[in-house]
């Protein structure tokens, strides 16, 4: 391209009435080098435009940040003896004050045993299980003394 | 999905180009991208049944990104106010910090409005048709060329004065 021709396009050029293929052209003659002087101040301009073009989105995500740990440590113990300090002054509610449920009074009546045989073979169970239970007790006293006795010996 | 992640990783670059022409901060470009795609993703059926994903997802990405820009500019306005007056952001320090010519015309690109610095990245770094950009921005194609001519004719005003060209 001729300066001439530069100078005519560059008209063009600012006047907005330049095609994408001249503007390309007027890019590649002020990108070339061999720049008529006249011209020459225009070439950073073009210049510009082509570094501008060659911008990509950078490919590496930013480091996600810090979460400042010091400082959540500072806040959470700080939140924990809030919490103890609250427990600890809380008055202990009285037992009287819990909400208890009321036992529902039992009819023994029902339970009482009114035939002869019946009570008869009731209290013989109940005596034989009290001799029993009360025969274990004094058997195991007896052999741990016995163990112990061995231990010793 | 196959054909959403397709679609997400063909115009993921766009959409952050886009983000960070209208936010000018890399990190939030990142969130506006990041907003989009999961707000696409919940309509990933809508979108797959749209004649040109692609616009749809420009378009969503161009308002996620002014609103991100205003409530920005709301936070910002509230902080200068208190913190005082700021410094004129032309002033020769602030130009002699950008010294290099790419940086300055960035910021000169940066001083025009929204609308004409959208249209302007969608022709000049995209490379659309007036038609793509008319559907990305909702403008009508004639509004598309009125803004790009004004965008580039401002551009070189801009430049004049900063002695770039």
């Amino acid at each position: 391209m001729t300066s001439a021709q530069a100078s005519a396009l560059l008209d063009r050029y600012f006047a907005g009435e330049s095609t994408l293929a001249e503007e390309a052209q007027l890019r590649h003659y002020f990108c070339a080098g061999d720049v008529d002087p006249d011209l020459a101040h225009y070439a950073p301009l073009f210049a510009y435009w082509t570094a501008a073009s060659d911008v990509t989105a950078p490919r590496k995500s930013r480091p996600a940040r810090r979460l400042p740990l010091r400082w959540l440590a500072a806040v959470a113990v700080a939140l924990a003896l809030v919490l103890v300090a609250n427990g600890w002054q809380r008055p202990t509610q009285p037992l009287s004050a819990f909400p208890i449920a009321e036992a529902k009074p039992v009819d023994w009546s029902k339970y009482e045993i009114t035939d002869q045989k019946e009570a008869y073979r009731v209290l013989r169970a109940a005596l034989k299980t009290a001799s029993t239970e009360l025969n274990r007790g004094p058997r195991i006293t007896v052999r741990e003394l016995r163990q112990a006795t061995e231990a010793l010996r | 999905m196959d054909h959403f992640t397709h679609l997400i990783h063909s115009v993921r670059d766009r959409l952050y180009r886009l983000a960070l022409r209208v936010v000018n901060d890399a990190d939030e470009a990142q969130d506006v991208v990041q907003d989009v795609l999961v707000k696409s993703w919940n309509k990933r059926e809508e979108i797959a049944r749209l004649d040109n994903p692609p616009a749809w997802l420009m378009r969503m990405t161009q308002h996620q990104a002014i609103d991100r820009l205003r409530a920005g500019q709301v936070r910002s306005a509230r902080e200068r106010e208190a913190a005082g007056p700021d410094l004129d952001p032309r002033t020769p320090y602030r130009l002699a910090a950008s010294s290099d010519s790419l940086s300055h015309i960035h910021r000169i690109i940066q001083q025009l409005p929204t609308d004409q610095r959208t249209v302007l990245h969608l022709r000049e770094v995209e490379g659309m048709e007036y038609r793509e950009i008319a559907e990305v921005t909702r403008l009508s194609p004639e509004q598309v060329k009125v803004y790009l001519h004004r965008g580039r004719t401002r551009l070189r005003t801009l430049l004049r004065q900063e002695n770039i060209a």
